[in-house]
């Protein structure tokens, strides 16, 4: 049950905070999977759906690109009882959809105006549950949307030499595991792209039971619940399919590889560390929250933090950050990155990177240090809670990472549970051993050159 | 089209007046003058949660420093390290413990202050910032990592052939002015700490300062705090320069580079006084303003070649705009793209734009012009960049109902008279061939032998 109230003073957001309850924001619930976040200044209504079906869902779970093919395949085919609303949609407003790991989100927004806002609604209402329902796109448009894609591909990644290399890492690290690879698919699997798949695609995940919508703008609940009753709630149900193999990792036997690329195109010796590792003992229910603090501080320039040492300290590194895949709990796949100093040997920024993370294993994160990043953290909360566009974005991203409603609900609890003893299991981890490949590349004038070498 | 560059470049005044009572109910900047005789543009949003101060600064240095044109970029690099007396990652945790922030940039000829913060904290975020400036410390390792970086930053652009392709047509048309090399790293390596507190000590004055503030604070409480924050900074500073007019030649330059696309940018001066500019930029809009306009359906609904081709408006100086088509595309296809796009072109500055493609032009500008001013950043740099070129307080608040009185005729009159018969091309291609090359290189610094 959403409980829904306003937070009218700080000493009210800090009681909520002392007692732990979930910070109301602009948000309503207004069905199973629709949300409304009214913004009575807004000047556009913009509507998301947010498909959870990415790339790893794709058959046998490996990511050959199909969904985020499907995604363009959305795009085309605008039959007869949808062309008033698209030809207004795509004129007037703005469009546009993007394809992860899990999900698959699109949003249309579109002028507010205010003698028709609720007919534009109902059409915008009706364009989603029509592409929920069915997926029809002409057989030559569909051809050339693959071309399309393959100019995607060509742009995003074709001439990047880093972006092969990440791969390449990732490869290393998971080979059974559709992490590595890139969803807009490889050069070869684009080419082979069929409107059956992508319908087949469609069929297996693209349900109301499996989307969430997200409705902002000037408008309010009451304006929105009927068209979710007429529209999406009259859509089939459909069961949403297993995912047994969903953020479980295939790979698992400790491993200490390294890798060395070199290309023209790298102009400093840079290193990109992968390691995942598993949590051996309990670890907290909320252990989104304490990686999130914890790589605040890591990415931070307080004492003690990578920065700190490597750029200011030690001098290893003009630049070093860290940053962390998604993999469910129990598991923390981390990467650092870093710009060497002139002169630094690579396999002197690993050994110290491994004896950073011991260290801080051994110490902890000050208390201090954590309680100034929870109250950034509370800030933040508050600040989105109360703002209907950052609510909008929070929220969006949020579902789009398959986040549950509940869990984004109680982000202000959670980082205010967090202490340095929670930071302690993760840590423990992180400094000892696990799976990981050690990145080194090069600059290198002429011919790339890769080596591989594992223990 | 970005909307951020038609913010850069929307902001004049033209034909239509409106009611005063529709004047009033506009949100309107103040001009306000501070206790201390300085001058700036207020405008109270009572609910805003954040506050903004924003100042504007003529900036010349590298029209009058042609042996040290990178300073400004590196500068503004540099400064954003800190003040003197506090360690640049401490410096940074301040402003995040006090959700401020504090942001130096330059474009060409101009240098933008911007300090944000929470209402109640803005002069602390200010003061903090004009340290930054006044104070700066300006250590020889961060120039040493700037300069770094300024190599990796340009290996990682040159891996975008499109930007490669831009880089190249500033070069080309930009010879007499050094915007087009500012970011080349032989330049900025030329640079020292001297250089850089020289350009600060020139370009950060009060001479032509412009000043915005939006917030929740009114004037009054405003004025002191500004005073305060702006006071330590010389009256005068460097020679105020133009910059020369660029020129575009009628000519397709390509630079042959292995590569899985071919990058393709089409520019040509738009001559057009600053009241056209709103016109122009709805002609523009139809032409590559997004997936349902006509470059976009041609180039990438129909012949499947790109996927994404754009146009835009892009003021490169007060009185200096040109229009810009850019995309990437597949090489196989790139010579009937580029055919097509050419066409698409002509037909459009000819023949002209429908009603009904001027009335979605209209209604997309104006919501995202409604929508970046929603925040006080977006208010505030709306308003500055209006400043910048020499407009008014009325121009901004009254935008979006001229905006959307702009008749067809008006637009389509615009494209036959003053949009460039001629564009000047530039392709990054594995192979000129079939592309109509005026003249094949091998090297950015080549281009001198194309003009």
């Amino acid at each position: 049950m959403f409980v829904r109230f306003r937070t009218a003073t700080l000493g009210v957001l800090l009681a909520c905070l002392t007692l732990g309850r979930a910070l109301a924001g602009v948000e309503v619930r207004v069905a199973d999977n629709v949300f409304v976040v009214p913004d009575p200044k807004a000047k556009v209504i913009t509507v998301w759906m947010i498909v959870k079906a990415g790339c790893r869902d794709e058959e046998a779970g490996q990511c050959r690109g199909l969904a985020h093919y499907l995604e363009h395949l959305m795009f085309l085919g605008r039959g007869a009882e949808q062309a008033s609303a698209q030809s207004m949609f795509f004129a007037a407003g703005q469009t546009n959809a993007f394809t992860s790991m899990r999900a698959t989100s699109y949003y249309q927004s579109v002028p507010a105006r205010e003698a028709t806002i609720g007919l534009d609604l109902e059409k915008l209402f009706s364009l989603f549950a029509h592409r929920l329902r069915e997926l029809n796109p002409p057989e030559d448009a569909a051809r050339r949307e693959r071309n399309v894609v393959l100019q995607e591909f060509n742009y995003r990644q074709s001439d990047s030499f880093r972006v092969r290399f990440n791969t390449e890492l990732n490869t290393m690290l998971e080979p059974e595991h559709p992490i590595h690879q890139p969803v807009i698919g490889a050069r070869a699997d684009i080419a082979n792209f069929t409107v059956e798949a992508a319908r087949a695609f469609h069929e297996r995940w693209y349900s109301r039971d499996n989307a969430i919508f997200v409705v902002y703008g000037p408008v309010s609940p009451a304006d929105v619940r009927p068209l979710a009753v007429k529209y999406i709630e009259t859509l089939p149900e459909k069961p949403v399919p297993g995912r047994a193999w969903l953020d479980a990792l295939r790979t698992f036997e400790p491993m200490d590889a390294t890798r060395q690329g070199a290309d023209a195109s790298i102009a400093r010796t840079s290193i990109q560390f992968e390691k995942i590792v598993r949590f051996a003992e309990p670890f907290p229910d909320r252990s989104d929250a304490a990686s999130d603090i914890l790589f605040d501080y890591l990415n931070s320039e307080m004492e003690g933090s990578l920065s700190d040492v490597f750029v200011e300290g030690k001098r290893l590194a003009t630049g070093v950050e860290i940053s962390r895949t998604p993999f469910g709990q129990g598991v923390m796949w981390s990467t650092v990155r870093a710009n060497l100093e002139e002169g630094v040997a690579p396999e002197t920024m690993k050994t110290a990177i491994a004896a950073y993370f011991r260290e801080l294993a051994q110490k902890g994160v000050d208390d201090a240090m954590v309680e100034r990043l929870k109250r950034r953290r509370a800030r933040d909360v508050k600040e989105i809670s109360n703002d209907p566009r950052r609510t909008l974005a929070d929220l969006t991203a949020w579902f789009s990472e398959s986040g549950a409603y509940a869990d984004w609900q109680k982000r202000a609890e959670d980082f205010a549970s967090v202490t340095p003893q929670t930071l302690a299991p993760l840590l423990r981890a992180m400094g000892g051993p696990g799976r990981q490949v050690f990145g080194v590349l090069e600059p290198l004038e002429g011919a790339r050159r890769m080596v591989e070498s594992s223990q | 089209m970005s909307f951020k560059r038609a913010f850069a470049a929307l902001f004049f005044s033209f034909v239509g007046a409106l009611s005063p009572a529709r004047v009033l109910a506009l949100e309107t900047f103040q001009r306000v003058t501070t206790p201390g005789g300085l001058v700036f543009w207020h405008l109270q949003r009572p609910d805003a949660d954040r506050a903004v101060v924003m100042a504007g600064f003529n900036d010349s240095f590298a029209l009058a420093h042609p042996d040290r044109i990178a300073a400004p970029n590196v500068g503004a690099t540099l400064l954003r390290h800190g003040p003197r007396d506090i360690s640049a990652g401490e410096f940074n945790e301040q402003l995040k413990d006090a959700r401020a922030q504090c942001g130096i940039s330059t474009a060409p000829l101009f240098a933008t202050l911007v300090a944000q913060a929470a209402p109640g904290d803005i002069g602390e975020a200010l003061d903090l910032c004009m340290r930054v400036v006044v104070e700066p410390a300006l250590r020889e390792r961060d120039l040493e990592h700037i300069k770094r970086d300024a190599v990796v930053g340009r290996q990682r652009l040159e891996e975008n052939r499109e930007a490669l392709a831009s880089m190249l047509m500033r070069r080309l048309t930009q010879a007499g002015a050094p915007f087009g090399r500012w970011n080349d790293p032989d330049e900025v390596a030329r640079v020292s700490t001297a250089d850089v507190d020289q350009w600060r000590r020139e370009t950060f004055t009060r001479d032509g300062l412009m000043i915005v503030a939006v917030g929740a604070s009114d004037a009054a409480s405003l004025g002191p705090v500004i005073d305060r924050a702006f006071a330590r900074l010389p009256a005068a500073g460097g020679a105020r320069l133009a910059a020369p007019a660029p020129a575009f030649p009628d000519k397709t330059i390509v630079l042959e580079k292995p590569g899985a696309q071919t990058a393709m940018v089409m520019e040509g001066p738009l001559d057009i006084p600053p009241d056209q500019a709103p016109v122009a930029l709805i002609g523009v809009n139809v032409l590559g303003g997004g997936l349902d306009r006509r470059l976009s359906k041609a180039v990438r609904g129909e012949l499947g070649a790109t996927y994404g081709i754009s146009s835009s408006v892009v003021l490169l100086a007060p009185g200096q705009r040109y229009l810009r088509i850019g995309s990437a595309l597949a090489n196989d296809l790139a010579a009937a793209a580029l055919k097509r796009a050419r066409e698409v072109y002509d037909a459009w500055r000819l023949d002209g734009v429908t009603d009904e493609e001027a009335g979605s032009a209209r209604a997309q500008l104006a919501s995202g012009f409604e929508r970046n001013v929603e925040t006080p950043y977006g208010k505030a740099f709306a308003m500055l960049s209006l400043l910048r070129v020499g407009r008014t307080a009325s121009d901004e608040a009254e935008y979006v109902e001229r905006l959307r009185a702009i008749p067809v005729e008006s637009v389509n009159r615009l494209l036959r008279e003053k949009a460039p018969a001629r564009l000047t091309t530039v392709l990054v291609a594995s192979d000129a061939a079939g592309l109509g090359a005026d003249c094949v290189i091998h090297e950015l610094a080549e281009v001198d032998n194309c003009r």
